[in-house]
Order: C-alpha cells, then structure tokens, then sequence
C-alpha cells in the first residue's frame, strides 16, 4: 500500500528495464546480402541490462555515460518512443508506450541537432502550432510565452523561419518549444552542445529557472559536465546498461572530492625540498624546473597546513591550489580508486 | 595522358551505381511494366489493321522498345552541374586540374555505360522474349544504328548539361527542367514515331536537334529512314553534337567568368 | 475529431503562407506537372489521327478514363505527398521519434505536414479533361451523376493513399522502402486505358490484388452506357475502404513493431 502510493507521487518510477536490439549478421558483400535473406543469424546486443529508477517530481536529473552505454535507449523508453522487452516504466503513473497519447500530454523533449519545431514557418507560428496540439488555453499561452520570450531573448527571432536561425538561436526557441505547455517532465539530450558560452549560461539558467517556478522534472543528458553542474541536483551515471553511480551531486563531490593538487611555482635557482612532516602523505607528480606539482588527500592533510609545512622548507614564488572538476570525479566512477 | 584521368573517373561511376540495389530492381520493374504497357496499347491499336501511316505492328513494337530504351539515356550530368552550383560545390571544383565540363562528361559516359549492361541489356531480353524485336534490317543500317545511338546519347547528355550550366543564371532550374523533359520527350519521337506526327510539326522538327535524339537512331534501325537518307541524318546529329558542345562550353566560360569577378 | 480538423486547418494555412512566399516555385510546379499530362494526352490524340478506336474504345471515352485518373491521383498528391517520404524523412532521420512524443496520431502529423499546392494544376486538367470529353460525348449530368463523380474521384484518391501508405509501411523494417513504392505505382499507369486492352492476368492482379483498376477505368464504367461493368463500377468506394482499412492496420503493425526494435 505504501509503495504504490510513493509509486503514484513520483514522477518517473523504472523497475527492471531491460532492451535488446537484435542486430542482424551478414557478411559483406552481394553473396552476404543473399545468405541474409535465407538464415537469419542475430547477434544480441544488450542496450539496458534493468536498470531501476525512481525520480521525484521536481528534481533535475544529470544522466551521463559513455556513448552506446545506454542512455538514449532509455530515454526513448521513458518517451514511449520504444517498448521495453522487460521491466516497467511508470510516468506519473503512465505507462509511456501503452499509453502514449496521454503521457505526450506531460512530456516535452530536445533532442540535440533534431528540431522539435517546424522548419520553414516563422518561430511565432511554430509555437502556435503546438499551442494546438497541446491544448493549451490562450491565456495561459500567451503568459507563458511572453515570459520565454524575456527570459531568452526570442523577441527578434519570432518572424523567423526556423530553417534560418543560427543554432544558438534554434536552440533557445527549441527550449521554449520544449516548456510550452507546462510539461511534468522534460528530456533534454545534448541542448548545448556547440554552443556559445554565453547562450548556455543563458539556457542553464532558463531551465533552473522554469523548473523552480513549474516544479518541472528534468532530464538532462549531456556530455558538458559544467550543464550538470549548474542544472542538476542528482547524477546518474550508466555504464554497459547498467547503473553505476546514482546520488546527489554533493555527495559526489564529498565523496571523491579528496583529491587535489598543489601547484607551486619556486623562487628561481632553489631546489625543492619535500619537508619530512609531509611526506607520506603527498605525491609528487611530474614537474619542471621551477614548478612543482603535488597530489594529496585533503581529508588526510588540509590544504592550509600543506602549504603551511612547504612554505616554511622553500623559497615558494607562487602557488595554487587545483579542485578536481568533474569530469575528474566522473570519470573515477568507472576505475574506482583505492583511496576513498 | 589527360584521357586517364578521364577513364578512371568514369570507372569510379560505374562501382558507385552498383550500390543502389533496391532503386536497380524498382527501375527494371518499372521500366518493364512500361513496356508491356506499350505493347497492350500497341497490340490494341492495330486490333483492325496491319499498319499505321506504313509502320507495321512488329515495327512499331520494335520502335517502341529501342525508343524506350534510349529515352533511359537523358539526364545525368546537368543535374550533377546545378547541384554543384546550387550547394557551392562548383568553386572547389573550378580550383581543380580539369575542365569541369570533362568531368561531369566522363562521370556521366561511366554511368551510361554501366546502365548499358546492368539495365539495357537485360531489358533488351525481356523484351525480346514477351514482346517480340525485329532485327536490323541490314548490315549496314545496323552498324549506323550503333553510331547514331551513341552519337544521340552524347548530344542527350550535351542538352542535360545545357540545362544544368543555366543555373548559373536562373535559380530555378528544377522547373525548367522538368518542362524541358516533357517536351523532349514529345519531341525526340520518344514516345511515337516523329512520322505519325501531323506535317507542320514534322517540318519544324527538322530545324530541332530533338529527333537526333530518339527517332534518328531508332528510325535508322527499322528502316523508318530510308537507306539512303542514313548517313546525311547522321551527320545532321553529328553537326547538332557539335554545336551543343561549343554552345555549352561558351556559357560555361562566360558565366564561370562572371562568377570569378563578381563572386558568389 | 473536430481538434483535427483545426489543427490540420493551422497545418494548412501554415503551407500556404510559404507557398505564397515561394511563388516561383508554385507556378513551375505546377507548368511542369501541366508538362507532364499534356504529354500524356498529346500521345493519346496524335495515335487517334491514325485511328477509329482501340479495342473498341473511342477517343473521349479514354479521355473521360483518363480525366479520372488525374482528378484521383491529384486527390492523393495534394493532400497526401508526405506518405512518399516517411522513409528518408522521418524513419531515417529519427524525425518520427518527434512525433511519436506528441499527443497527436502520428499518420495524421506526418500528412498534415505537407500540402503539395502543384497538384492543384493536376486538378484542373484532370477537371478539364473530364468535361472536354463528357460534352463530345454528349453525357448529360444530373445532381445524382456529379454527387457520384465526386464519390467516384474520393476512391480514386483513397485508393493510391492506401497502396502508398502500405508499401511505404515497409519502411519500418527496410528504413526507406520508396524503391518499392515507386515499383508498385508503376503499375498505376495501367489504369490510364481501358482494361479490356490487357490480359486476364494483368486485370486480375489489378483488380484483385493491387487495385488500381478502381482508380480510373471502373469508376468511369459508372457513367457510360452499354459497356458493362456496373458491378465493379459500384463496387469501386467499397474496393477504396477497404484498401485504407487495410493500410492502416498495417500501418498500425508497422508502428508497434518499430517501437519494438527502434532505429
């Protein structure tokens, strides 16, 4: 009783998703392409291996991995775009491919280089035509829209047609596009990616902003590290179909943040000298002549007293002190280290 | 030397074609329920006579079929040519060690050539067995036959390129192109002998390159030409070939001349 | 049921406004599809100087098949031209994963998205045609005839929507199965003559298997007299619905199975 009402207040609740693609074997050639006609030989790719997730509303939602681990399988499952062989998929409570209608209804996507609007007619007619297609009622449009509008700028991009946009242009009108109608849950795979700085700090800060206020779920796929950082509160990470790593950021940070990296630039002419106090517990990386690089666990020693103990032993010109990025602390998901 | 380079891009044509097998199997379908088409209407037209305006029903089926065939040989190269200068591509190609209109000619030759065997023929075959194709009617005009339908093929191609070098003054060359096919279609005696046409046409088509196209070589196979107006209609195709090539060349140069120094 | 009529409406009027933007390119469409029938017809009327008729059929009675034969192809190709594409346009390009995640049916998104204006001219010729042929031969038209004609050119229409949107289908599984569709509508140009002229083969298979028998010659049996053919000519609405049934349940099965194995 109690997990079907926590199942109903989720916003997206996957239990033991499995997919296969059955990838057709034939050799090259126009003899391989007749043996292909007569027996059928598959090879089993497994894209989702069950996978289990549950997403609260509201939250932001960081799904990385590498290429082929998975993650657009999965998000099209979550779309309804493709039936699972195995599992369930609950959105709100709505089976996505059984009932695809009515979850389109609470969904909205970008998709990268593919646009959501319609090419040849200008920005303002495209977003009345999906006013139509959602149903959404005047009113509520036209507030809506005039607050995309500030908010990204679209004012001299509506008489457009979209086919003439530049891609940082088409991009903040397909993020428009994709929050139209107030959706529950909205998928952004890649909304970034080639973009100027500038207009992703831009569309970073429309999503937190418009999932604040609508309590909007999101999905983030992305391979720009800074999106997750700025956007989400959660990073789930898969790997090979499965799910490695699945956590708020914080913890994340917290828990493989211990690494960091001492930089120091010496006085010209000195040596360096690794003061004894210290010594077990750093590790000198490669370095030049007047710099020095040093790795060491900030839980172990803080980086205050570490510079402390190597000021007081050198004649340091200059020095830093490196925060791993996260990419660093992705990527240690995959080998994961022996210090912890 | 320089002919090298032409071959073997014609060469490259021919492996290119082989890969589009499902659009190889739909145009032989296609190509051969046309010919049985023509040959249920044909066979339904001479139900009550042996011969219309002196064209026997085996001629008109045998004009049928090689007429059909030869209107395969049309475009190619002037829609390669607007889609380079449509997409930009032209002025990569300008920088390069050839005469793009060479190019286009010899990728174009590979192409034909490739069709020749792969479709012609077998065609050829089809039509043989269920329609039935009368031999040449002698020696002679069966080997003027092979000169003239590789003289209509070149000046087919000439016409396309002509087409296609006048994107560089008009955008809209798909239009034109498409009209321009529909009307040589009439024209070349593609679809009907040029002699059942009504006179006055048939005398304007004497002052059109058109009937070099499909009737000339056609017409010299079932003897629809007299023997002895043989070799002087060859040699009108032959004129029209020249001409299209120096006409086509001259336009290139102006308008890739025009391009050069005003850009764009 | 009324929310499509006005979506497809705003569809509609969207095409438009870039049709007028693009008035070049409407009129060259439609001079060229002009091109194209008046071929077609230039062929018919210089064979019939030689001729009294073929196979027992006159000049306008094949002119009145052929006015049909437009009037129903024209149907298909101004509403339905989007059904050519749904391979290379929206199977290939992971397009109909787009439309799959809107809350309209995906048939209907995928029409609505183009509205070839050209076919307007095909429809004007093919009018034409139909009235040059029925004054030479001295038809008269009541309320009933013309509500029968309109009928008649609906199924014509309907039956080349239904044959595309079923070869097209395979595109699910061969990702752009146009070769086979434009295999397929080769045989349409069967349907220009009177049948009479093939073989029992080629009736059957274009009666019975690929209708397109309904598209011109036994809908246009409906209006002469003394030629026969009345039962098939009656049938011909009912050929088209079932066709379309037929299509779209395959259609249908073509979705879910491409849901089932993605792209």
């Amino acid at each position: 009783m109690m997990k079907e009402e926590r199942m109903s207040q989720s916003a997206i609740e996957v239990r033991d998703l499995v997919k296969h693609y059955k990838i057709l074997e034939r050799d090259a050639g126009l003899k391989g392409a007749i043996k292909a006609l007569f027996s059928r030989k598959y090879r089993i790719k497994e894209a989702v291996k069950g996978i289990d997730l549950s997403i609260a509303p509201g939250e932001r939602v960081g799904y990385i991995g590498f290429n082929g681990a998975g993650k657009s399988t999965t998000i099209k499952m979550l779309a309804g775009v493709l039936r699972p062989d195995a599992g369930s998929v609950r959105i709100f409570g709505i089976n996505p491919h059984e009932d695809r209608i009515q979850n389109a209804r609470q969904i909205g996507a970008v998709f990268g280089q593919r646009t959501q609007l319609f090419w040849d007619i200008p920005v303002r007619e495209s977003f009345d035509l999906l006013r139509e297609i959602y149903e959404v009622p005047r009113a509520e449009f036209e507030e809506t829209v005039a607050w995309f509008i500030a908010r990204l700028q679209l004012e001299p991009l509506l008489d457009v047609p979209v086919r003439q946009l530049s891609l940082g242009q088409k991009m903040r009108c397909e993020l428009a596009a994709a929050f139209l109608h107030r959706p529950r849950v909205v998928y952004l795979d890649e909304p970034t990616i080639g973009l100027d700085i500038d207009i992703k700090e831009t569309i970073r800060a429309f999503i937190r902003e418009i999932s604040d206020a609508w309590g909007t779920t999101v999905i983030l796929t992305t391979h720009d590290m800074q999106d997750i950082e700025e956007v989400c509160d959660r990073v789930i990470v898969l790997d090979e179909g499965r799910i490695i790593y699945d956590d708020r950021i914080e913890t994340l940070k917290q828990t493989f943040n211990n690494e960091r990296t001492l930089e120091i630039t010496l006085d010209e002419g000195t040596t360096f000298t690794i003061p004894p106090s210290v010594t077990g517990l750093v590790t000198e990386l490669a370095s030049e002549t007047d710099t020095i690089q040093l790795a060491f666990n900030h839980h172990e020693i803080s980086s205050g007293q570490l510079i402390r103990e190597i000021v007081n032993c050198n004649q340091v010109k200059d020095l830093s002190v490196v925060v791993p990025k996260m990419e660093t602390l992705i990527r240690n998901l995959y080998q994961p280290e022996v210090s912890a | 030397m320089r002919l090298q380079k032409y071959v073997a891009l014609a060469a490259s044509q021919i492996k290119v074609d082989m890969a589009y097998t499902a659009w190889y199997w739909a145009s032989m379908f296609s190509v051969t329920m046309r010919l049985f088409i023509l040959y249920f209407f044909w066979q339904a037209v001479y139900e009550n006579k042996t011969d219309v305006s002196g064209i026997s029903l085996s001629m008109m089926l045998t004009y049928a079929v090689l007429a059909t065939m030869l209107d395969q040989f049309r475009g190619g190269a002037g829609r390669e040519l607007a889609h380079l200068i449509k997409h930009g591509g032209v002025a990569v190609e300008l920088l390069r060690p050839y005469h793009l209109l060479d190019k286009l000619l010899a990728q174009d030759i590979g192409t034909k050539t490739s069709t020749f065997f792969r479709s012609t023929l077998p065609l050829l075959v089809i039509a043989m067995l269920f329609i039935g194709v009368d031999p040449p009617t002698s020696i002679e005009s069966a080997f003027a036959f092979s000169i003239s339908v590789v003289l209509a093929i070149l000046l087919a191609t000439l016409i396309d390129l002509l087409v296609g070098v006048l994107s560089f003054y008009t955008v809209n060359v798909w239009g034109l192109s498409v009209l321009q096919e529909a009307i040589i279609t009439i024209m070349s005696g593609a679809i009907i002998p040029l002699t059942l046409f009504p006179d006055w046409f048939q005398t304007i088509s004497l002052y059109l390159p058109f009937a070099s196209l499909v009737y000339v070589p056609v017409a010299i196979y079932t003897g629809g030409i007299d023997a002895s107006a043989i070799w002087s209609s060859i040699l009108i195709q032959l004129a029209w070939v020249g001409a299209f090539f120096i006409f086509v060349r001259l336009l290139f140069a102006y308008a890739v001349r025009k391009v050069t120094v005003f850009g764009g | 049921m009324k929310r499509y009529a006005k979506l497809y409406w705003l569809y509609a009027k969207n095409h438009f406004k870039v049709m007028m933007e693009y008035r070049m390119d409407f009129l060259i469409g439609v001079l060229s599809v002009f091109g194209q029938q008046f071929a077609a017809l230039f062929f018919l009327s210089i064979v019939f100087q030689h001729i009294e008729s073929l196979n027992g059929w006159g000049f306008y009675e094949i002119l009145f098949i052929y006015g049909i034969a437009f009037l129903g192809r024209a149907v298909h190709h101004i509403f339905f031209d989007n059904l050519w594409t749904i391979g290379w346009q929206y199977i290939r390009t992971g397009n109909l994963d787009r439309i799959l995640m809107r809350p309209v049916n995906p048939l209907f998104q995928i029409v609505a998205e183009r509205v070839q204006q050209d076919g307007f001219g095909q429809l004007l010729i093919g009018g034409s045609v139909l009235w040059l042929a029925s004054n030479e031969l001295g038809m008269t038209w009541s309320m009933m005839d013309i509500l029968v004609l309109l009928i008649m050119v609906l199924a014509s229409g309907m039956i080349y929507i239904a044959v595309n949107l079923f070869f097209a289908t395979f595109s699910f599984w061969m990702i752009d199965s146009l070769p086979v569709v434009f295999a397929v509508f080769s045989l349409s140009d069967f349907a220009r003559y009177p049948m009479t002229i093939y073989s029992k083969v080629i009736m059957f298979v274009l009666t019975y298997i690929i209708p397109f028998g309904f598209t011109a010659f036994y809908p246009a049996m409906y209006f002469f007299e003394g030629r026969g053919f009345t039962m098939f000519a009656l049938a011909t609405p009912f050929v088209a619905m079932l066709s379309l049934v037929i299509a779209y349940r395959f259609w249908l099965y073509g979705l879910r199975a491409f849901a089932s194995t993605g792209s």
